[in-house]
């Protein structure tokens, strides 16, 4: 919707940072960074349960608005990674949850609802996040295959296995592509694992999930005890662009993967992926586009995605493909919650074509 | 009258033959929940339902609500009311949608792990379902043989393995609902709240305790069936150690599947029952699953942090006993006629003052109490004090009510809140939440159900059988009276000897 004048506001600014090591609890701005969390966690001996999509250093802002960009890496989901968010909408102030603990039976949850609102249900200066003792062992593994499909089936069987850990996937290229926006052409995609525990517990876990590389061909490449090395967004190349943020049927990916890039190669273009948070039902897939933004792709694309029923995170242009995905009962019970908050509709209204 | 009668031909004519009925014996059963209410507290509330209602299919829970809102009836969702605070009970008669008729399980994606259930299928026939397909259910209610699916996720759930798996919100993907309108939503897409999509409204369903729609289907997540699967039981002198020994294991490099206690007063109500029981100052157990090279180690790691801790391990017997018992912990109710159990969550490291405090009210209040709870983060304890109670003595039954406010005001004292509002504590809400945010759920409910006609008058208000509304300072008041009055009473008693004594009670 247009508007005549509007009014910005740059959240950059609140971008404070505690950790309360009794509390195992972190509270942080919306402009603070995921990796100043990591490290004001690490200096008290804490570590946190969440993950950057595609280890990109996005701001907890940014984790609400338009897309969750942040992703649990732990069974327990959003919940387990964010109890509260203070929000300031035009109406009246308000909590989503509880600081201290989970919500539970405590008067309605409104956390999920409000971190998946593009920010149109309040602006939030507060979030509150569980931190956890660090393991004694935090080791990354890589293992290459010559195929998604390979990729996907021994990260499920990992998934299985009951050992817990982070498990996520990406072109061979991706890297290089993020850096200088080039590619080398390849089918290949990397696992990208992550143990953590006791020692043994870590060792043990490696065997199994060594085994289960080889069953589907793969190698391994690297393994490290230094963390995951972060993306700074602004170091990102103007030649790589980030479509979306898809959940996607984990068992379905292989076909989404091949046929976005075959969209993309009938213009000239190519696509690397990114795929995140991989369990046996749905994991989330980031394409990244080489050279500039191209709408009749993206369009293109965001048909694809539309038909197959898969979500589209994170990019305005697509609220109108939306279409019957969203029921009228539902989209009438959420623009009725939106006119309580903000009678007037004066925050982020544009978003409102999303529901 | 007449215009009732024709309100209940238009309902039973919407299920199928038999799945109505207006008898006073299915509507007296309806009309209470696990607590012992006694007939007295028909004064405040209709309790008993004009009608009771066995739905089979979403589309029969759609068209009922329909015709409630032609007719004006309140509607009140219930599945195995295993809880007690009166939320699966109607305050203004009506219809009781009894859904513990919606009992099948639709089917179960073994790829995926998704499983698709009706909202009255029982945890533990679940479970059992699932493991003759290689998958377990790994988060469930402690009352899991008799709780249901839709009972537990409406609660907000935590029970057993939330300390390693979360709660019911962590592994819902998708809820089937009916809203007040009589419309059906899908609350997510994809079946995955996970990574919720624009608008996700699966967690504002869970824990709403049944206010803001009736939950017709519940999807899943499950998980493989463990390779190893080992209970273990650590004794303790008393309950300042159980309570050190939990703070550890809070903050400890590894988690076990699930962790949780038992004071010594539970053992001395079973010997006073006449069954065989440890002597034990408070006991924890520690559960674990997964790969037996994994379990191994954490068995390992925690028994040295255990023994460091003052714990004694318990044989395996011991263990797997306590393991197997883990949801019949009112089996001591037979002391009494009944037990009432309050709920409460509280920060870890307070959970030894919230301990003593409550002794302290148990002992002013003449009553007998056992404390029991679980870990369900790093972070929290989930407490399930219970108390004996005798409704046949009303006065005495109506006073002693007041121990379960009494008891979470002393753990919000400490940093904690109570679990459950449903329609005894729905004004506990002013001591969980701030104004504004109040404000919010409030105008979601009246967003979601204008009438109130889902489960009304509850969750975010306390509203008796004649629309009065009963705000927090008149709430505060008659429970402070009622315990007051309790405090007037002698010691309760039990209905049975103690043998060997025991100075929580005295046989009467």
């Amino acid at each position: 919707m247009s508007v005549e004048s509007a009014l910005q506001l740059d959240l950059s600014g609140m971008n404070s940072v505690f950790v309360d090591a009794a509390r195992r609890l972190a509270i942080v701005g919306p402009g603070a960074r995921y990796s100043a969390l990591i490290s004001a966690a690490q200096t008290q001996g804490m570590v946190i349960d969440i993950e950057p999509l595609a280890c990109i250093d996005f701001t907890f802002g940014d984790w609400a608005h338009e897309s969750l960009r942040l992703l649990s890496s732990i069974n327990s989901g959003l919940d387990g990674v964010l109890r509260n968010v203070k929000v300031i909408a035009p109406d009246m102030p308000y909590q989503t949850g509880y600081d201290d603990f989970p919500a539970n039976g405590g008067g309605y949850d409104l956390t999920k609802m409000f971190m998946t609102s593009f920010l149109t249900l309040g602006v939030p200066y507060e979030f509150a996040i569980p931190v956890r003792p660090s393991p004694d062992v935090m080791s990354r593994k890589t293992y290459s295959f010559s195929k998604l499909e390979k990729a996907i089936r021994a990260g499920i069987a990992m998934h299985k296995s009951g050992f817990a850990s982070v498990l996520r996937a990406r072109s061979d290229g991706l890297g290089s592509m993020l850096s200088s926006g080039d590619i080398e052409k390849s089918d290949g995609f990397e696992l990208l694992v992550r143990f953590e525990g006791i020692p043994a517990i870590v060792d043990a876990a490696e065997k199994v999930f060594d085994e289960l590389a080889k069953k589907e061909d793969g190698k391994e490449l690297e393994k490290s005890s230094e963390p995951q090395r972060l993306v700074d967004p602004s170091s990102i190349s103007p030649n790589a662009w980030l479509i979306g943020v898809f959940p996607c049927d984990t068992l379905s990916l292989a076909s989404v993967v091949k046929e976005i890039s075959d969209k993309a190669s009938k213009v000239g273009r190519a696509v690397q992926f990114h795929v995140s948070d991989i369990d046996p039902n749905v994991s989330i897939l980031v394409p990244v586009l080489q050279g500039p933004p191209a709408p009749e792709i993206v369009r293109s694309i965001g048909s694809y995605l539309v038909d197959q029923r898969i979500t589209l995170w994170g990019n305005v242009a697509w609220n109108s493909l939306l279409g019957d995905s969203r029921s009228r009962p539902r989209l009438e019970l959420l623009r009725r919650v939106k006119s309580h908050v903000d009678s007037r509709m004066i925050l982020n209204a544009h978003m409102m074509g999303a529901i | 009258m007449i215009e009732s009668e024709i309100a209940k031909r238009s309902f039973s004519a919407a299920v199928r033959p038999g799945r109505f009925s207006d008898s006073p014996l299915e509507r007296l059963v309806t009309s209470h929940d696990l607590a012992p209410m006694p007939k007295v507290a028909g004064l405040a509330f209709k309790m008993m339902p004009d009608a009771v209602i066995r739905p089979k299919e979403p589309e029969e829970v759609a068209e009922i609500v329909r015709i409630a809102n032609s007719w004006d009836w309140p509607v009140t969702p219930r599945g195995a009311a295993s809880w007690g605070f009166g939320g699966a009970v109607p305050n203004k008669g009506g219809v009781l949608l009894d859904m513990a008729s919606m009992d099948r399980i639709i089917g179960l994606d073994v790829e995926r792990g998704i499983v698709r259930v009706q909202p009255g299928v029982v945890w533990l026939r679940l479970d059992e379902w699932l493991n003759r397909r290689g998958y377990f259910v790994p988060y469930y209610p402690s009352s899991a043989p008799g709780a249901t699916v839709g009972g537990w996720i409406s609660t907000g759930g935590v029970g057993v393995g939330s300390y390693r798996y979360g709660a019911a919100r962590d592994n819902v993907r998708n809820l089937q609902i009916v809203l007040p309108s009589g419309q059906m939503i899908n609350t997510a897409h994809l079946l995955d709240s996970r990574h919720p999509s624009q608008f996700d409204l699966t967690s504002l369903f869970i824990g709403a305790e049944g206010s803001l729609g009736v939950v017709t289907t519940i999807d899943l997540q499950v998980y493989p069936k463990p390779e190893a699967f080992v209970p273990t039981t650590y004794s303790f002198p008393d309950m300042d150690h159980v309570f050190n020994a939990l703070v550890q294991i809070s903050q400890a490099k590894l988690k076990p599947y699930h962790v949780a206690f038992v004071d010594g007063n539970y053992f001395r109500f079973l010997r006073a029952m006449g069954r065989e029981a440890i002597e034990t100052g408070g006991i924890v157990n520690l559960v674990f699953e997964g790969p037996k090279a994994k379990v191994d180690e954490e068995i390992r790691y925690f028994d040295a942090l255990m023994t460091a801790m003052g714990g004694a391990r318990l044989s395996d017997e011991i263990a797997q006993h306590e393991w197997k018992e883990r949801s019949y912990e009112l089996r001591s109710k037979k002391l009494g006629t009944g037990a009432v159990i309050g709920e409460a969550l509280v920060p870890v490291e307070k959970a030894i003052l919230v301990t003593r405090e409550t002794m302290e009210l148990v002992r002013k209040m003449k009553m007998n109490v056992s404390v029991m709870g679980y870990l369900i983060d790093r972070s929290t304890v989930a407490f399930l004090p219970f108390y004996l109670t005798d409704e046949r003595r009303w006065i005495k039954a109506i006073s002693s009510l007041s121990f379960v406010k009494k008891f979470l005001d002393i753990s919000s004292k400490h940093g904690g809140r109570g679990v459950g509002l449903g329609l005894f504590m729905a004004n506990n809400i002013y001591k969980m939440r701030d104004r504004n945010t109040i404000e919010l759920l409030k105008k979601i409910k009246e967003t979601i159900d204008p009438e109130g006609r889902i489960n009304g008058g509850k969750t975010t208000m306390l509203q008796l059988r004649f629309g009065i509304r009963v705000g927090p300072r008149l709430f505060r008041f008659g429970m402070n009276a009622l315990a007051f009055l309790k405090r007037l009473y002698p010691r309760d008693r039990y209905d049975r000897p103690v043998p060997g004594g025991f100075p929580g009670g005295e046989h009467e």
